[in-house]
């Protein structure tokens, strides 16, 4: 087969600073890559360069010359960013309402045929009408798979394409892309070493930048790569102290969360009715339940970035919800992470900055610091092994090191309610296996009462015992 | 009604004009205390209508909103933008009444009709508040005597202002009360509460006049900010394309450019953006603003002026009983324009690329900005307004651009600053043309290709020396020490 594209000695620079040394890589056309490493391997790097980004230092490039139909988080970046800017009416404008699903799936394809039978398979139809920014992670992960395989592009890049979506689908997403790899040129990331399709022919794996080993998928080595990654021990560690003397440190009243007869519904869409909860100090919950059956809505009545806190019979912390009290007093007691927040986090500040943040609840740091709460993130920073980025911005680290600070982030201050949404997307097996360890520890530190929100009912977490199971609304 | 400003005896014209001072922290320790439990009403539900109020209902406030009976049976956008959100909405009638402060956040061209129809409404010793004192001071809107009128202006889209307040942060802003309506002596209390809740305090608040924000406001938005970037932006274009500059490139230049460009502006202003050009690039870039300046002083001095007598305010709201003609028109021809209609290329320009190629660009915004800046302070705005308005705003207008070009900048501007966009670009176009003709693409488009970055040092050091002591830089560097001290960047 000929070529497709290639790098031959190739040093190539990236605005971030990072770059990509010493790369030899030939892809040819119809090749079936998997391209595997650590979080800040190089792995989104090496996509970028794919696509023609970053600034040759040596060596040479033989550019690819086919279009790309791109699954990643840089696409749903891109796509998030557009639509934004879309709503931003003007000064006495009125909102538009932003681009349906069906419109953002045409965009590469408009056989609405295929795209019909696609979305029908994984769950989408009811969405085609929706607007594309009011989708759950998982339902907007669907849409970009579908949009992606449904395109006619020879080449296909599907970093993660697993990422986030429900046990239900992903059989179903698997078999889907299996169908529409065909003839084409893939190239798919994926930490998943447990998911890593028959169909897949070549691994390339990187290692700081570099590829250490490309070949046969199949060749024994390879399978020692792979391992690697995920058979790495998690030392034993010790949580670091919590700061003395912050108010929120006073513990609330228990119980922390008491949810009434919550309704809410987008639209006409129902997502709740009579819900009723509460969560005691101490008890640890982990809620589960299929893509777009309302996970993250739940979390923003708790966390008071949902307009729907105003509507309901909701007592949080001690705070009847509408009555007085600011998103600041409910907030003290929360530390919080999810994929919204992480596309939210685009304040140019050092690691070390964001991590110190989450002591204010903030989008970057607006505060003074003390030289307490420096000590116990450069602690912090150790224990993740990220202390050498401290100085680094955030926003140039890997999109798995930014999971993984923003996890620390919401832990800093062994908050009162900790609430991770699906917090180990992206995260390689090993920095896994560190969050989990790390909840695990907190679980124990009877100053924190854990939520922990993931789609996958047979990922038990250690420590969380209750459950709170949402079916699809 | 009369213009307000023109009624007023020349030393309180002074005074007012003279107002904008900013606020300590120490002023804000209260919060929203002062309007905890008080009925806050708002009228519209567009940007600031809608952002503003989840700010202030996330602040402890408690927030409503009124629309016109239409908007309510039609459903219109700014109805379920309100229920959406889970805001209680009503009828005039049924919300104002009650109301204890009344957040007028409708655009311009509608406050006397809705003034009118409300005030009757309003209960005794209430308090209304505007965004932008345009009815006040321009339309010279006289209140019913009881009731209390201040302004909370905050610097920013309405989006910007939720986004900042989301973050933990907050936009600069303005804030007046009406020395006309201050009866219980509570203005300003209220004024400080509203800020606290649309979380202006965290990024600084300066105590304005309702003359003040008008005014500076005006002169402004029509010159260096929209005005300069609009007509900067054509002539740049149409340069670099005449002169064989591939129009995809061309228009990438301009439409990122102001963008970059203006964002070392924001972190260290005019000195930081001029000194992020070589050396023979800065002293090019600050020969071509001296020229531009010495050809554009008059028309600044024109806006000034209009808007100081009231003839601008005067000219647009004519255009207003004329169905905006003159507005849409010009909405029109920008939509046509060579540059608006080019797409642009995919190559990628690096940041520093965009200042060495993009000199001109440069070149306008320190011209604009002085030149906006000076005619200011010389009609009697202080310095800190005149910076607020000039300087502190333009990397917030190149932002739109950015996103979608010309178009983007007009539809989020107000239709108050897109009129006076169009004066002055007509105004500006022909005075610059003949400046433009000898131009070559070495300081629009390719830039100077110079091997040897030798310059003479006097000449480098009388450059520097006038670039620093600008009082733009002086009055800049104070206000954006105090924003520092409170947003710490990186």
């Amino acid at each position: 087969m000929a070529e497709l594209f290639g790098f031959d000695s190739a040093d190539i620079e990236f605005g971030s600073g990072f770059s990509l040394e010493r790369l030899d890589w030939q892809v040819a056309d119809g090749d079936k890559w998997l391209v595997a490493g650590r979080n800040g391997s190089g792995k989104s790097a090496l996509l970028a360069a794919i696509g023609g980004v970053g600034r040759l230092r040596s060596g040479r490039i033989n550019a690819l010359r086919e279009p790309i139909a791109e699954l990643s988080i840089t696409v749903q970046r891109g796509l998030a960013a557009r639509e934004r800017v879309r709503l931003e009416g003007g000064e006495g404008s009125e909102f538009e309402n932003g681009t349906p699903v069906s419109a953002i799936l045409e965009e590469l394809n408009p056989d609405s045929d295929l795209l019909r039978e696609l979305s029908d398979r994984l769950g989408l139809g009811e969405l085609l009408a929706q607007p594309f920014l009011n989708l759950s992670t998982g339902e907007t992960q669907k849409v970009l798979l579908v949009r992606a395989l449904a395109s006619r592009h020879p080449v296909l890049i599907l970093d993660e394409p697993l990422r986030g979506i429900d046990a239900a689908s992903r059989i179903i997403a698997f078999n889907c892309i299996e169908r529409f790899a065909g003839m084409r040129t893939v190239i798919l990331v994926t930490h998943e070493v447990n998911a890593v399709p028959d169909w897949a022919e070549h691994l390339a794996y990187l290692e700081s930048g570099s590829i250490c080993y490309q070949g046969a998928l199949a060749a024994s080595e390879a399978t020692d790569w792979l391992e690697q990654m995920s058979t790495l021990t998690v030392p034993q560690m010790a949580l670091p102290p919590r700061v003395t003397g912050q108010a929120s440190l006073q513990a609330p009243q228990s119980p922390l969360v008491v949810m009434k007869n919550v309704q809410v519904s987008f639209g006409d869409l129902p997502v709740f009715e009579n819900l009723n909860w509460e969560i005691h100090a101490g008890e640890h919950w982990q809620v589960t339940g299929p893509n777009g059956s309302g996970k993250t809505t739940l979390l923003n009545l708790i966390t008071g970035d949902s307009p729907h806190c105003y509507t309901n019979d909701l007592n949080i912390f001690g705070f009847q919800r509408g009555t007085g009290e600011s998103i600041w007093d409910i907030k003290q007691y929360i530390g919080y992470v999810s994929s919204g927040l992480h596309l939210a986090y685009r304040v140019s500040a050092s690691v070390e900055r964001v991590l110190l943040s989450g002591f204010y609840d903030s989008i970057g740091l607006y505060q003074s610091v003390t030289s307490e709460q420096e000590t116990i993130v450069a602690e912090w920073l150790k224990l993740i092994g990220l202390e050498k980025k401290r100085q680094q911005p955030f926003n140039q680290q890997s999109y798995g090191n930014q999971r993984l600070l923003l996890i620390t982030r919401a832990m800093v201050k062994q908050p009162a309610l900790l609430i991770l949404d699906e917090p180990c997307l992206g995260l390689d097996p090993l920095n896994r296996a560190l969050v989990i360890a790390l909840i695990k520890q907190l679980t124990q530190s009877k100053t924190t009462t854990i939520l922990y929100v993931s789609h996958d009912v047979s990922d038990p977490i250690p420590g969380i015992s209750k459950r709170l199971s949402l079916p699809l609304a | 009604m009369a213009n307000y400003f023109n009624s007023l005896p020349l030393r309180e014209q002074l005074a007012q004009l003279g107002t904008c001072d900013f606020m300590a922290a120490s002023e804000f320790e209260e919060g929203v205390n002062y309007l905890r439990g008080k009925k806050l009403v708002i009228v519209g539900c567009g940007s600031q209508g809608l952002n503003q109020g989840l700010n202030l209902r996330d602040s402890g406030l408690d927030v409503s909103y009124t629309l016109r009976a239409s908007a309510i049976s039609e459903k219109r956008p700014s109805f379920v933008n309100a229920t959406s959100n889970g805001f209680k909405v009503g009828s005039y009638a049924e919300m104002i009444p009650d109301a204890d402060l009344v957040l007028n956040l409708t655009p311009d061209k509608q406050h006397s009709a809705v003034v009118k129809e409300i005030e009757p409404l309003m209960k005794k010793n209430a308090c209304l508040a505007y965004s932008h004192g345009f009815n006040i001071v321009e339309e010279g809107q006289k209140i019913r005597d009881d009731l209390t009128v201040i302004m909370v202006a905050p610097k920013c889209p309405g989006t910007e202002v939720r986004e900042e307040y989301k973050r933990g942060f907050g936009v600069p802003t303005l804030i007046a009360v009406h020395a006309d309506n201050d009866p219980n002596g509570e203005g300003l209390a209220i004024a400080k509460a509203y800020a606290a809740g649309t979380g202006g305090d965290r990024a600084g608040v300066l105590m304005s006049s309702f003359v003040a924000e008008v005014k500076s406001d005006l002169m402004g938005e029509q010159t260096i900010l929209c005005g300069m970037l609009q007509t900067g932006s054509l002539l740049c274009f149409d340069k670099m394309v005449a002169q064989g500059v591939e129009p995809g490139y061309a228009a990438k230049l301009v439409q990122y450019g102001w963008e970059t460009i203006t964002e070392a502006l924001k972190h260290g202003g005019i000195t930081n953006m001029m000194d992020r050009l070589s050396n023979p690039a800065k002293l090019k870039a600050a020969a071509l603003s001296d020229s531009m300046k010495a050809i554009l002083r008059p028309l600044y001095e024109k806006h000034m002026d209009d808007i100081m007598t009231g003839r601008f305010s005067g000219g647009m709201m004519d255009d207003w009983h004329d169905d905006d003609v003159k507005l849409l028109g010009w909405r029109h021809e920008t939509s046509e324009t060579a540059f608006e209609r080019e797409s642009v290329t995919d190559d990628e320009i690096s940041e520093q690329t965009y200042f060495d190629q993009g000199i001109l660009m440069v070149a306008m915004v320190k011209a604009g900005v002085e030149l906006a800046f000076e005619t200011m302070t010389a009609a009697g705005i202080k310095a800190e307004s005149a910076y607020y308005e000039s300087l502190h705003e333009v990397p917030l207008i190149a932002n739109t651009i950015a996103r979608k070009k010309l178009f983007e900048m007009n539809s989020t501007i107000s239709d108050t600053a897109e009129y006076g966009c169009y004066l002055y670009n007509h105004a500006c176009l022909p005075l610059l043309q003949p400046f433009m003709e000898p131009l070559n693409t070495d300081v629009i488009g390719r830039g100077l290709g110079l091997n040897d970055l030798g310059v003479d040092n006097q000449e480098l050091i009388r450059v520097n020396q006038e670039i620093r002591s600008h009082p733009v830089e002086h009055i800049g560097q104070m206000l954006r020490g105090y924003m520092t001290a409170m947003k710490a960047i990186g």
